[in-house]
């Protein structure tokens, strides 16, 4: 199970990944494929995703649509133009993360020991 | 599986219940929370369990953190607010702590820290906590009720404030703090039972409680204003609060939760404390004590009127002259340093001839304030109470002189008696320093009874020298 101090700063570039590829979603829906795709490593919370769901919404990255499920209503996310751009721009700047720390991480890459 | 339309009901009117106003943050939540109940439906088990499980994973008050987180993420400005709420919100309650403490005591400064904390809670405090609690509890649409319970709210510090500091206005500014607080009280709870919130049994529960406040409420105005009815109000109030509304609402909650919440608890000391605090200060014990002070004060008026009504009809010769001019000086100036004292301090503009309670109200609190040392002691010890101190001396040793008798220990009673205090200060800090400042003046009216009792006495006698010698020479 991954950390949600490690998580905190990337779950916006997850969402709006998987809002990339999928067009539009809801949050249920969406912390269930976080589920899947890592087999059950990352969890996201209530309490994680919907303050992040918001914030996007706030800022113009994504608009939202109603829709009566079920008797109830459900709330779907979209990526706007802004979005997209905003998603790209985003789902870079984690990938270089990820490629920075995993240098960070093997610091012995260039020195082999048993040579 | 699909949630029946009756377990969907279960779940909204639980989500309703933590009061979620942000935006769509409702729908979103009773979505994600339904799927999550229908998923763990799908393994068999019971909507009941699978209900308490998601409700277990969702922890107390879970719904409305995640509103809680949202707003902190969204608005950087109710970020900030909300953390110098609570730092303010500490300093000010310190403040108003200490402030308490140093005027019950007497320390300096305590009237400024009482100003300055004042401020702070009615001026900043209270209108962040009500933005706060607009954004995070209230629905958006009851925008009017929130500017009611602010201004309500802020003119009834300030009134406070202004009474405790004696300053004019206080009254006007407490009785519309209580009746804009009042109105909110009202309007606030018919919105609430008209909202789709309350349930059918809980609201001849809701107005019950209503009318007890607002009777208690309306009680201390009218108590303010000296209207009659007050007391009626105030104890009918409480008893519908306090033997009614309190111990079924206890009931209920613990019924329908089976634990007592900590909403509940903090509102039942919150009540408390506000109807306790309000019954302190409006009601019996400065009241009695005031009546009797009114009381005696009268009484002494009475015995002075027919003293002087005896001295006057008394012959009026040579010596007697001196006397009664020094008597009759002494008695004005106790007449002026009174007037002084309850003017400077009670805000009257003029002091009728005969107080009444309402007069002396302010001046129970009151001792050795700086305005009073002022009066008394003057700049280098050429106030009026030392004037006083030296005139009183003067004439008794001029009643001493010219009578053969010793009037001054046989008549001079409490006031007087303590003069035989060589230093004068000493004088002052019996009669007035260690006192209230009703007792002092309680004393300076004995004092001109004294005055005039001596005067009598002294004229009764000369009469009786001169009747003497008469016969003597008759003889």
């Amino acid at each position: 199970m991954i950390s949600r101090e490690l998580l905190k700063g990337s779950l916006k570039s997850i969402v709006l990944k998987l809002l990339a590829e999928h067009g539009r979603m809801y949050g249920y829906e969406i912390t269930q494929m976080v589920a899947n795709l890592t087999e059950g490593q990352i969890t996201l919370t209530y309490g994680a995703l919907y303050p992040v769901l918001h914030k996007l919404e706030k800022e113009g990255a994504l608009i939202t649509e109603s829709e009566v499920v079920n008797n109830r209503n459900r709330i779907y996310y979209k990526l706007t133009k802004k979005g997209n751009d905003t998603a790209r721009e985003k789902i870079k700047e984690l990938e270089d993360f990820i490629k920075t720390i995993s240098i960070l991480l093997k610091p012995d890459l260039g020195i082999d020991p048993c040579n | 599986m699909q949630l029946s339309l009756d377990q969907l009901r279960i779940v909204e009117r639980d989500v309703q219940d933590e009061g979620i106003s942000y935006s769509h943050l409702e729908y979103d939540l009773l979505d994600h929370v339904c799927c999550d109940i229908e998923d763990r439906m799908h393994s068999g088990i019971s909507f009941n369990d699978a209900y308490q499980a998601v409700k277990r994973e969702i922890g107390l008050q879970g719904l409305r953190r995640v509103q809680q987180e949202t707003l902190l993420l969204i608005n950087k400005n109710y970020r900030m607010m909300k953390r110098s709420m609570k730092t303010l919100g500490t300093i000010a309650l310190a403040g108003i702590s200490i402030a308490a403490l140093a005027k019950l005591m007497h320390w300096p400064y305590a009237s400024i820290l009482i100003v300055l904390s004042t401020f702070t809670v009615s001026t900043i405090f209270f209108p962040a906590a009500l933005y706060v609690w607009y954004k995070e509890v209230f629905q958006k649409k009851n925008g009017f009720i929130v500017i009611l319970a602010f201004f309500g709210g802020f003119t009834f510090m300030y009134g406070t404030l202004f009474k405790l500091m004696h300053w004019p206005l206080a009254n006007i500014l407490l009785a519309i703090g209580e009746l804009l607080t009042i109105l909110t009280i009202i309007i606030g709870g018919i919105s609430y039972l008209i909202s789709r919130r309350s349930q059918t049994g809980s609201k001849t529960l809701t107005i019950t409680g209503i009318t007890g406040i607002v009777l208690f409420f309306l009680g201390t105005l009218f108590k303010l204003e000296h209207w009659p009815g007050a007391s009626m109000m105030l104890i009918l109030g409480a008893i519908i609060l306090f033997s009614i509304f309190l111990p079924v609402y206890a009931y209920k909650a613990y019924n329908e939760e089976k634990t007592i919440k900590n909403s509940f608890i903090f509102s039942v000391f919150a009540l408390t404390f506000i109807i306790s605090f309000t019954f302190l200060l409006s009601l019996n014990s400065s009241r009695s004590i005031l009546d009797g002070f009114v009381y005696m004060d009268n009484g002494l008026q009475k015995t002075l009127a027919i003293v002087e009504n005896q001295i006057d009809n008394q012959q009026i010769d040579g010596n007697n002259q001196e006397i009664n001019i020094a008597a009759d000086e002494i008695f004005n100036s106790i007449d002026d340093l009174k007037n002084d004292l309850i003017v400077a301090n009670g805000g009257l503009d003029v002091v009728p001839k005969k107080l009444k309670r309402s007069d002396l109200e302010h001046l129970k609190f009151i001792r050795s304030n700086e305005t009073v040392r002022n009066i008394l002691e003057g700049k280098a010890q050429d106030g009026k109470a030392y004037d006083l101190y030296y005139n009183i001396q003067k004439y008794k040793s001029l009643i001493s002189e010219t009578s053969e008798i010793d009037l001054v220990s046989k008549n001079f009673s409490i006031g007087i008696l303590q003069l035989q205090q060589d230093n004068p200060k000493d004088w002052i800090i019996d009669n007035f320093y260690k006192v209230p400042l009703v007792t002092s003046i309680s004393n300076l009216t004995h004092l001109q009874l004294d005055i005039r009792l001596t005067q009598q006495q002294f004229l009764i006698c000369i009469d009786k020298t001169v009747a003497q010698n008469q016969e003597e020479n008759n003889k």
